[in-house]
């Protein structure tokens, strides 16, 4: 089964909010200041991402309804995280957009039949 | 307890009447006072100097409190599981707090018992979205059981975070949000002749 194009929609989403997280990061390391906290929250939102972005690729690890759980779970995690004040807010509204376009994604047809597909 | 003809689509207004009744009689209430958001609790809206301020809070709260009954009640008559059938019961018992809020002006109770019974409130809201994301998510309502579960991790965030007066003006806010939300919810439930309703629907045979 050839993927569809929302298959690599949800890929290139999540990828892009991995690598955001990632760069996020790596901007705000101060060693001189307690940073650990922000640079692990930005952590945890990119292996969500790329966590998110590889369940679209042909040998994907989830279900659509785990897919799905997953990324709205990262889209709470963004809120509480902004909330909190652990992530820059124009980054968190980012991230929150990017975690809304992928469930956006999930909702087309063609990914849902792409992700329940039987597998081997 | 199952019912023949649906009349969701009735109490899902209820649910939006609450929140719109409730903002606007706030915002009345805030603007003849010198109120500020996130600085002053609205339980100083109870001893304000302005009568009007008074009156607009109280009518606020029951009037609100008394739609969100309805709106409890409608989810407990029109659910798809148990789930959902608990968290309108929650949202009830939460309706018939909200009344009392109401009722018990400023010479009638002391400052505990008023803050006593907000907290049960906020608990009760909290609780009920976080079996409506539960029932919703088993129900294949899995959109709105994510935006359940992520203005639940707010309302968590914002206890934990802001400061006393803050996370009541955005808790309020939350809880207006997931009210409409739920309420769109409850009136696209399709109507149940006897047996289960289908995911677009239909009824299955």
């Amino acid at each position: 089964m050839t993927p569809p194009r929302s298959a690599w929609a949800g890929v290139a989403l999540g990828a892009f909010g991995g690598i955001l997280c990632i760069v996020a990061m790596a901007f705000l390391f101060k060693p001189e200041t307690d940073a650990v906290p922000d640079i692990g929250s930005y952590m945890l939102l990119a292996a969500l991402f790329f966590a998110i972005a590889g369940a679209f690729t042909a040998n994907n690890q989830w279900s659509w309804d785990m897919l799905l759980f997953v990324t709205f779970l990262t889209a709470a995690v963004s809120m509480v995280l902004t909330i909190m004040g652990a992530i820059d807010i124009y980054g968190g509204i980012l991230i929150f957009v990017i975690a809304a376009a992928i469930v956006a994604v999930l909702l087309i047809p063609s990914s849902k039949t792409w992700l329940d597909r039987p597998k081997l | 307890m199952e019912v023949e003809k649906w009349h969701n689509v009735a109490f899902a207004w209820a649910g939006i009447f609450a929140t719109v009744s409730f903002a606007i009689f706030i915002t009345l209430a805030t603007n003849v006072d010198s109120w500020v958001f996130g600085e002053d609790l609205l339980s100083t809206l109870r001893h304000s100097d302005n009568v009007d301020a008074r009156i607009f809070l109280n009518l606020g709260c029951v009037f609100s409190g008394l739609l969100l009954v309805t709106f409890g009640t409608g989810n407990i008559l029109y659910h798809r599981n148990h789930d959902q059938s608990v968290g309108g019961g929650l949202v009830a018992i939460a309706g018939i707090v909200l009344i009392f809020i109401g009722l018990i002006t400023a010479d009638l109770s002391s400052e505990v018992m008023y803050n006593y019974l907000e907290g049960a409130f906020a608990t009760l809201m909290l609780l009920s979205m976080a079996v409506f994301a539960a029932g919703n998510w088993v129900a294949d309502h899995k959109v709105f059981a994510g935006i359940s579960m992520i203005l639940f991790a707010s309302g968590v965030a914002t206890v934990v975070t802001f400061s006393f007066e803050m996370m009541e003006a955005i808790g309020i806010c939350i809880g207006l949000i997931w009210i409409v939300i739920e309420s769109v919810r409850l009136m696209i439930e399709k109507p149940n002749a006897g047996g289960k309703v289908g995911v677009s629907g239909r009824v299955r045979q």
